[in-house]
């Protein structure tokens, strides 16, 4: 037991391991908040269809030879978070159809582009640990680590601040307009926020593990507790669990980061369901 | 009210976790520190043993090496990778490369052996796992940056 404290305090000296730990506690707070309201609108999987979008942002990005690739993902991924979560119920092509035509499209293109445009001497391995985040949030930089503190800050405060009017944008949009609220403003800025999250999960699990981040601790907590706050609080708080506990498995057995966090958010799903299952579930 | 507070506590919380960066330094030290106490037991003499480390740890410190290399400058390095090497009309290259987790990316260290040796007969065998030491280097290219471990020996 001592060899393994000791082996810890060594890790954990590390920068990188701790700035490891502090972005995936962000972006797992981030992300299991706002996958309620996602999971709630029935948009589970707009984390993946997003983060195929992120990744053609990317990969226009890296044919334009931007230094940082950032802000063209984040302003692909943002456009794209609008067309979708704003199209509305009149929409000619709607939700899981939408979410499909532009995360396979996005995709293809991205890495059709990468091929043909190729600036790199390793595409598969930047294709790879595009998609599977690999060791990118063991690899941040300290100007990363801050730019998600702080779009981090923002997510949570915007969240906190319009707290209920997200629950009443969620819960039910036709009456939120009737009463007077502005649920198209309030449905932009849930895409806006979303699109900052994806942009930053994709550091920690990669692209095709992100819903993971979004959906799994959100239906978790709906398994024991049954309102709003009480499963937002829950799933906030599982989800940061289940990230550190992932980041700390991956560096100590030497596993791929996001998968071990989706592992360990699947067993914490298991564990939930069946305690909802025992007790039947708190109101 | 309430709002007010939540919020208060988010960002204290979060500034909270930005103040760890405030001990780097600190703890980068006590590291060499460490690192050169338990260099002054060994007969080497190693600032930094990556090659103890498993492969996510190992490959994550080789980045954080070249991304901030002024700490790592003149530090005698250790690890333990795959030989590789690239044959050049001006010059040889040899490297030791980790693989990440995915084994789809790979980050490693040049180096240039302090005993000049005859390629290939006195060389591993490419993709022969070896263990290297040296004192970290970085030297440019025409506009490009390398990093090497110079006056090297390949232990096993």
């Amino acid at each position: 037991m001592s060899e393994f404290i000791n082996k810890a305090i060594e890790y954990f000296e590390y920068p990188f391991v701790r700035y490891a730990l502090i972005v995936g506690v962000l972006i797992a707070l981030c992300s299991s908040i706002l996958g309620v309201t996602l999971v709630l609108k029935r948009f589970s999987f707009i984390g993946d269809g997003l983060s195929h979008v992120a990744f053609g942002g990317m990969a226009i990005a890296s044919v334009l030879n931007f230094t940082n690739d950032m802000p063209l993902t984040l302003l692909f991924t943002v456009i794209f978070a609008i067309v979708l979560l704003m199209s509305g119920k009149n929409a000619k092509i709607k939700g899981d159809a939408a979410i499909a035509m532009v995360s396979v499209g996005s995709l293809a293109i991205g890495y059709l582009l990468l091929n043909i445009f190729n600036t790199s001497g390793n595409l598969s391995g930047d294709v790879c640990s595009t998609l599977f985040g690999s060791t990118s949030i063991l690899t941040l930089t300290p100007t990363e680590v801050y730019l998600c503190v702080g779009l981090s800050v923002f997510v949570v405060a915007v969240f906190i601040l319009l707290y209920n009017r997200i629950f009443a944008v969620t819960f039910d949009e036709d009456f939120s307009k009737a009463t007077g609220t502005n649920a198209d403003f309030y449905n932009f800025i849930i895409a806006i926020i979303i699109a900052v999250i994806i942009v930053l999960a994709m550091n920690l699990v990669g692209s095709l593990l992100i819903s993971a981040l979004v959906i799994f601790p959100a239906l978790s907590a709906m398994r024991i507790f049954k309102s709003f706050k009480s499963v937002t609080v829950f799933s906030a708080v599982l989800s940061v669990f289940c990230s550190l506990l992932g980041i700390l498995t991956a560096v100590f057995a030497g596993t791929p980061v996001g998968s071990t966090i989706v592992a360990v958010d699947i067993v914490a799903f298991i564990i939930c369901f069946a305690v909802g299952k025992v007790f039947g579930g708190k109101r | 009210m309430k709002k007010i507070i939540s919020l208060l506590l988010v960002m204290a919380f979060a500034f909270s976790l930005c103040a760890c960066g405030k001990s780097k330094e600190t703890a980068d030290k006590k590291v060499s520190t460490d690192n050169n106490i338990s260099s002054e037991k060994s007969a080497d003499s190693i600032d930094y043993d990556i090659s103890a480390l498993n492969t996510t740890m190992a490959y994550s410190q080789v980045i954080e090496m070249c991304q901030n290399y002024q700490k790592y400058l003149n530090k005698t390095v250790k690890i333990t990778g795959i030989f590789a090497c690239d044959i050049t009309d001006s010059r040889n290259y040899y490297a030791c490369q980790i693989k990440d987790n995915t084994a789809c990316c790979s980050a490693g260290l040049e180096f240039v052996l302090k005993d000049e040796k005859v390629y290939p007969d006195e060389y591993p065998n490419v993709g022969d796992t070896i263990t290297v030491m040296g004192v970290f280097n970085q030297y440019t290219e025409g506009t490009n940056r390398y990093f090497e471990l110079r006056d090297a020996t390949i232990i096993e």
